[in-house]
């Protein structure tokens, strides 16, 4: 077993000084770097839905202002989606493990990868100018002609940040995918890779169509607003719904942006605890693919009521159900891959079994609203809320947190304690549903979103809700304390603790600062755990 | 490991060859002009629906701007992407002077499309045709005559923007060439701002026809 | 040896010049939709010379060619969907 103590060979000792943190161009460290800052927008994130969870305890509006309330749901999502989820896992984990899991010693351009990251940093500082300035009260959506024309908040300033933040994630995807296409190892055909590998390269390819659409979107929205001349607002001559189909054009795909790395997260930690090669591996690998181009056609599922015509209505629907196919095979071959393994629940399989039925869940419900006439009576009600919140938080959250418990020992050289953080993530899970089930009851009963009040046959459903914001909460702030703890006293992890397959592995925990010390070579297919599994029972006489 | 090796810097350059870096580059800038064809996209998009939605005042506008100047400043554009295709020529064959020629005629046409563009400029905001500065237009076809200008002066400043960024460039590029000569690297960044130059040139061959050819007749 | 290589630039940019005065003097003939037809096009000969001939693109791997085709088809995308949309409305 190799024990790699921090000395000056790993990449945490090569330089000690805050200097050399924020000038490096090792992708492992810039992976830090991001890990830090959207963990603090993930607090600030959640401190305003802590906010807006305390002020539905009660139907009346008597703890916010309607139009506090307004720019408490806004920031919530603008941090949510831009500062935390769409970075989380790529530019924490993808970072981190892309060039070792391919056998490199770094993206391909490292020092743009640096500059992503003060393009993240500088984004954010914008965004929260805006919200010590006041806020913004437009929903994360921005919807025209209010955020041109009617809005007196801070909205340049937000979708400023935003704009610069895109940036650095078009320019995270641009790197990841010349890596993948050029510093693969020899031997290493596609068709060899980690199933996260094939998610980041999707991912990829979605930041870098996707995202140019939205930053000049933004663009516009802001020039309309500052010279009260444009193409969005009715009054002028302008179409509302152009802005919708441009701003959904990419934030569809987006929601892609955000599943598709915790669905590659996924398959790595269910292989691994499960000692099982992933069931159908080609198959999983184009479900990827299939996401990520038939996620570019479904866009105006958000604007079924908006005014979009019935025939552009009828194509996105049905486009939507064959958006869920590749979906539901991935689901179906994770659960296939259980069949017949050895099964073990440290805390990165707590988090992978809950994604499974979480994002079901969250999945079938999107049916529900993929069907128009549903839609008709669900749209802006508490259904939807609850819908994205299975995926975004009980899918893509929970594979985040169970991808940083599983590389947690690779990253940092030292193992979690596992009893904390096995409790921490069922403490998650059941906080999680307590909080966001009813909500589905909440929306077919009627109850609109984005009210900071409601009727009182609502209130005892909303109650359960935040309570359950209570335990969720509790559960995400215990990673911190223990994550913390370990660095200072958890047991030295050696290079595999979890004996899993993968480069990333076969290297020092933590990695040396040019990963390899000498280059690998591939011709095993991936999770190779059943020859793994043979050759042990042979070495033990079984 | 030896102790020779631990004491020796460590490998972190991510390519093992010059062939693989310049194939990666390659990659890496057409990628990059991708994202900028969705990124300038949006502007088309913005007007083919509103062309659509005010045909008649599109036309009407559409007679007010330039046909000459736009015209000329096409022909500027595309001479100035045979200069730099041939500064991209010579740099490959490591002739300085030629290069340091070809690169300064690009930036020379470049420069002299921005100065034809903002004699355009002016010229419309005597015309009272800015839209938000006093704009002026029949009241018929109002709404959708401000919107045409208003993607006129999008469209062109936004390719003006990326113009600009091009010029600087290619001037720093020649100003390294000239003082230090050519380095390892040097020709492939001259082909990689080639490619970028070219980009922008096919960005105002559609910008062109939008703005400058409707209802001529 | 220099105006060998020069040669296909140069009758690129000659071509890319007969193209330009085509569009803009056809312009000046009141052909209907077939202005907007032909402009179009006249630009998209214009382009392809150009991301053929100066930007060699032929000289990239077929990724490059992947990367650039996908541009121009989600471009596409957008503004078909987004405009069948409209029409579709009737407004």
């Amino acid at each position: 077993m190799i024990h790699a103590k921090p000395g000056s060979s790993s990449y945490l000792g090569a330089g000690m000084t805050l200097r050399s943190w924020l000038t490096t161009q090792d992708h492992k460290r810039i992976a830090i770097l991001y890990a830090l800052s959207i963990t603090v927008f993930f607090f600030i994130g959640g401190a305003a839905a802590t906010l807006i969870r305390i002020e539905l305890a009660t139907p009346a509006g008597d703890l916010i202002s309607a139009n506090t309330y307004n720019k408490l749901f806004t920031m919530h999502g603008v941090i949510m989606v831009w500062f935390f989820l769409i970075p989380s896992i790529p530019a924490t984990l993808g970072n981190f493990l892309v060039p070792l899991m391919i056998g490199a010693r770094d993206l391909a351009f490292p020092r743009l990868n640096l500059a992503s990251w003060y393009l993240y940093v500088f984004g954010a500082l914008f965004t929260l100018a805006a919200l010590f300035l006041g806020g913004v009260d437009t929903g994360w959506t921005f919807y025209t002609p209010f955020s041109t024309t009617f809005s007196d908040t801070h909205v340049i300033a937000v979708v400023t940040g935003v704009f610069i933040v895109g940036f650095s994630s078009i320019l995270t995807g641009l790197n990841f995918i010349v890596t993948i296409h050029k510093l693969r190892a020899p031997g290493l055909i596609w068709f060899r890779l980690p199933l996260f590998i094939w998610a980041q390269y999707a991912t990829s390819v979605i930041l870098v169509l996707a995202t140019p659409v939205l930053a000049m979107t933004l663009t516009l929205l802001a020039i309309e607003r500052v010279l009260h001349v444009g193409i969005f607002d009715p009054a002028l001559g302008g179409d509302p719904l152009l802005f919708q189909h441009l701003f959904w054009f990419y934030s569809h795909p987006a929601v892609y942006i955000m599943i598709l790395p915790a669905m590659g997260v996924v398959s790595e930690i269910l292989a691994c605890f499960a000692r099982n090669p992933i069931f159908g591996y080609r198959s999983m690998a184009y479900a990827i693919i299939a996401i990520a181009v038939v996620g570019f056609l479904v866009w105006g599922h958000h604007m079924f009521v908006s005014g979009q015509s019935m025939y552009a209505g009828m194509v996105f629907s049905i486009l939507s159900y064959l958006v869920a196919v590749p979906s539901a095979i991935k689901v179906f071959n994770w659960t296939a891959t259980l069949y017949k393994g050895t099964i073990s629940f440290e805390a990165p399989m707590l988090y992978a079994l809950g994604f499974i039925g979480l994002f079901m869940m969250g999945g079938m419900t999107g049916l529900f609203l993929a069907a128009l006439a549903l839609d008709v009576h669900l749209t802006d009600t508490y259904f939807v809320v609850a819908h994205f919140h299975y995926i975004m938080v009980g899918g893509a959250v929970a594979a985040y947190l169970g991808g940083i418990h599983f590389w947690w020992p690779k990253v940092t050289g030292r193992l979690y304690p596992e009893r904390w953080a096995q409790f921490a993530a069922i403490l998650l899970f059941f906080g999680f549903n307590f909080t966001f089930f009813p909500q589905f009851l909440l929306g077919i009963a009627g109850m609109p979103r984005r009210y900071h009040e409601y009727a009182p046959q609502f209130h005892t459903l909303n109650v359960l809700s935040s309570a359950g914001a209570v335990i969720l909460a509790t559960g995400y702030l215990l990673p911190l304390f223990y994550f913390a703890w370990s660095l200072f006293h958890g047991e030295r992890a050696p290079a595999n603790p979890w004996h899993a397959t993968g480069l990333e592995w076969s290297v020092p925990s933590p990695p040396l600062v040019e990963n390899f010390a000498t280059a690998p070579v591939v011709n095993s297919e991936p999770y190779g755990y059943r020859s793994q599994r043979s050759r042990r029972a042979v070495a033990s006489g079984a | 490991m030896t102790h020779d090796t631990a004491l020796a810097a460590p490998n972190t350059d991510p390519f093992s060859d010059p062939r693989q870096r310049r194939d990666a580059s390659d990659l890496g800038m057409w990628l990059f002009l991708t994202t900028e064809t969705l990124f300038f996209g949006v502007l088309f998009a913005g007007y083919v629906i509103m062309r659509a939605r005010f045909p008649h005042a599109f036309a009407a506008a559409g007679r007010h701007t330039d046909f000459a100047l736009g015209t000329a400043n096409t022909a500027l554009l595309l001479t100035s992407s045979l200069c730099m295709a041939l500064a991209v020529a010579t740099a490959e064959v490591n002739r300085r002077r030629a290069t340091l020629i070809w690169l300064g005629a690009t930036a020379a046409l470049g420069i002299a499309f921005l100065a034809i563009k903002g004699f355009e400029y002016h010229a419309e905001y005597v015309e009272h045709l800015v839209p938000a500065l006093d704009f002026r237009f029949d009241a018929r076809d109002f709404r959708g005559a401000e919107i045409f200008f208003w993607l006129y002066f999008v469209m062109t400043g936004v390719h003006a923007l990326h113009l600009t960024a091009g010029v600087a460039v290619v001037v720093l590029m020649a100003a390294r060439l000239a003082r230090s000569g050519f380095g390892k690297q040097t020709p492939l960044s001259i082909e990689l701002a080639g490619l970028y130059w070219h980009f922008v040139d096919i960005v105002w061959i559609f910008v062109y026809p939008c703005l400058y050819l409707i209802a001529r007749s | 040896m220099r105006n060998a290589r020069a040669r296909p630039y140069v009758l690129a940019w000659i071509a890319l010049l007969v193209l330009l005065g085509l569009s803009a003097g056809s312009s000046l003939l009141a052909l209907g939709t077939f202005n907007l037809v032909s402009n179009f096009a006249i630009a998209a000969l214009k382009a392809a010379l150009v991301v053929i001939v100066f930007m060699h693109i032929r000289r990239s791997e077929r990724t490059v060619h992947v990367a650039a085709a996908a541009g121009i088809v989600w471009l596409a995308l957008l503004i078909a969907l987004s405009l069948s949309d409209f029409l579709a409305r009737g407004s």
